[in-house]
């Protein structure tokens, strides 16, 4: 999937600057693709959104089928992402981010200790981006960002109480990144990197691009 | 690089739980099920001290009023005699209770301590010299009583019990409990009073020996029938250790 994501976006990228060239006779803006790994992505599954502001103890129904079975660690893959931009002005990028986001953890017998079901939840957000570069060089570019979408989570939860799967569902819902510092570091093929960052995307993403750049002389405007 | 940051940054969200012991389900019913036999303990030694008190010289009545009701004062009041502070009523029927023959009601319009009942009512009936059989419509026990000696205790007796009940484990605010648990003590148990908290006239019964069978099932789900066995290998004050065998499993508590 990697791979053929690749090769979409790379594909994507020269498309454009075939389609500007032939069709208005100049030379199209600079354009990206980006492959980035983000830490403790925010999901639909944030510990806050399910929090139980009923105080009252578990019954002792609940507590007996709980006791029958534990949870293993929460396990989470990261957001990975692949992102698609446009240079329209010198200090604006405009673009757009898919990302995956998936977690689990393993769900075991108390009396076997062996796992008996897993519980997993996928995310999936598209998330539109603009990015500001505040400082432009041609080897290093150091930049805030922004960006707002939509996403979705398939969630695969384990009913303990019942000792089975529960229903399957999915979550819609808004997908948000706001990155407050990001730096990247090369020409056509650069590393980068963002801080101070929350929502979607990740905590604190890293990861690689391709730039093209046909005209340095535009990308200077 | 990429595979780098993937394997630096994929991480543990939530550590996972603390791994149960394998008869810690048992281990709750039956916990909750010594609190349910020793609530009904409670009941009759309540009847029983008030019964000591009654059947007293009257220059030792204060004595033993201070000895088992320190907290309390005993009002009497339409063929019913109440502890002060206490949701408890306790009817004679005109003969003490530790005659053969004799047959008290005790009724606790609130729960004694956590129970699932919001209203309690049982009887006893006195079978033979320090014996008693106490019951309602989810129980019947005989037990065998034997005076407390301490003064350390408000307690009238240790219990020697037998028989069966049933009963909804569960606290009483949470009517939502669909769980049945019937017990059989299957060797007699023997129950001592223990006093908690910092004040000697608050206490209940815990078992030091003894064996009991409990079967658990659901009322919404016929296929649950949980067998859990029971037997206190030693008990005194400090500690009590005892076995649980769960669904074929046993394990030892303490």
């Amino acid at each position: 999937m990697l791979a053929l994501s690749v090769t979409m976006f790379a594909e994507l990228a020269n498309g454009q600057v075939r389609y500007w060239n032939s069709s208005r006779g100049k030379q199209m803006p600079e354009a990206e693709v980006r492959f980035s790994h983000g830490l403790l992505p925010l999901t639909y599954d944030f510990e806050l959104l399910e929090w139980n502001w009923d105080f009252q103890p578990a019954s002792v129904t609940d507590q007996y089928y709980n006791l029958q079975t534990y949870r293993g660690n929460l396990y989470s893959t990261g957001a990975l992402s692949m992102g698609h931009s446009i240079k329209v002005a010198k200090w604006l990028e405009m673009g757009a981010t898919l990302s995956y986001a998936g977690s689990f953890r393993n769900i075991y017998s108390s009396s076997t200790n062996k796992v008996i079901d897993r519980e997993t939840s996928r995310s999936f957000f598209f998330t539109p981006t603009m990015r500001f570069a505040w400082f432009n060089r041609e080897w290093v570019r150091m930049y805030s960002s922004i960006g707002l979408g939509v996403g979705m989570m398939i969630s695969h939860p384990y009913d303990r109480v019942r000792g089975e799967a529960a229903e399957p569902y999915i979550e819609w819902g808004p997908s948000v990144q706001l990155t407050g510092f990001g730096i990247s570091v090369g020409k056509r093929f650069f590393w980068f990197s963002e801080v101070q960052t929350i929502g979607t995307l990740g905590l604190f993403t890293m990861g690689f691009g391709f730039r093209v750049v046909p005209d340095k002389r535009r990308w200077q405007r | 690089m990429m595979l780098f940051t993937i394997t630096l940054s994929s991480c543990i969200l939530e550590e996972g739980d603390n791994v149960p012991k394998k008869t810690e389900a048992g281990q709750l019913i039956w916990e909750l099920t010594s609190r349910e036999i020793s609530n009904n303990l409670y009941a009759t030694d309540l009847a029983l001290k008030l019964d000591l008190w009654l059947t007293a010289p009257e220059a030792e009545k204060n004595q033993w009023e201070d000895r088992f009701f320190p907290d309390s004062k005993l009002r009497y009041s339409t063929g019913a005699w109440n502890l002060t502070g206490m949701p408890v009523y306790i009817y004679p029927d005109g003969k003490s209770i530790h005659t053969p023959g004799a047959r008290w009601k005790v009724i606790f319009t609130e729960p004694v301590f956590m129970q699932s009942n919001t209203e309690f009512e049982m009887d006893v009936e006195c079978t033979d010299n320090l014996k008693w059989n106490i019951s309602n419509n989810n129980f019947s026990l005989n037990i065998e009583g034997k005076r407390v000696d301490s003064p350390a205790t408000a307690a009238g007796y240790i219990y020697t019990t037998s028989g069966d009940g049933n009963f909804i484990p569960g606290y009483y605010d949470r009517p939502d409990e669909r769980l049945t648990a019937a017990y059989a003590i299957t060797q007699s148990m023997t129950f001592h009073p223990e006093t908690f908290g910092l004040v000697s006239s608050r206490y209940m019964f815990r078992p030091y020996s003894g064996k009991c069978s409990i079967s658990v099932s659901d009322t919404r789900n016929s296929a649950v029938n949980d067998k859990i066995l029971v037997e206190i290998l030693s008990g005194s004050p400090t500690r009590i250790v005892y076995k649980i065998t769960y669904n074929g499993i046993t394990e030892t508590w303490d």
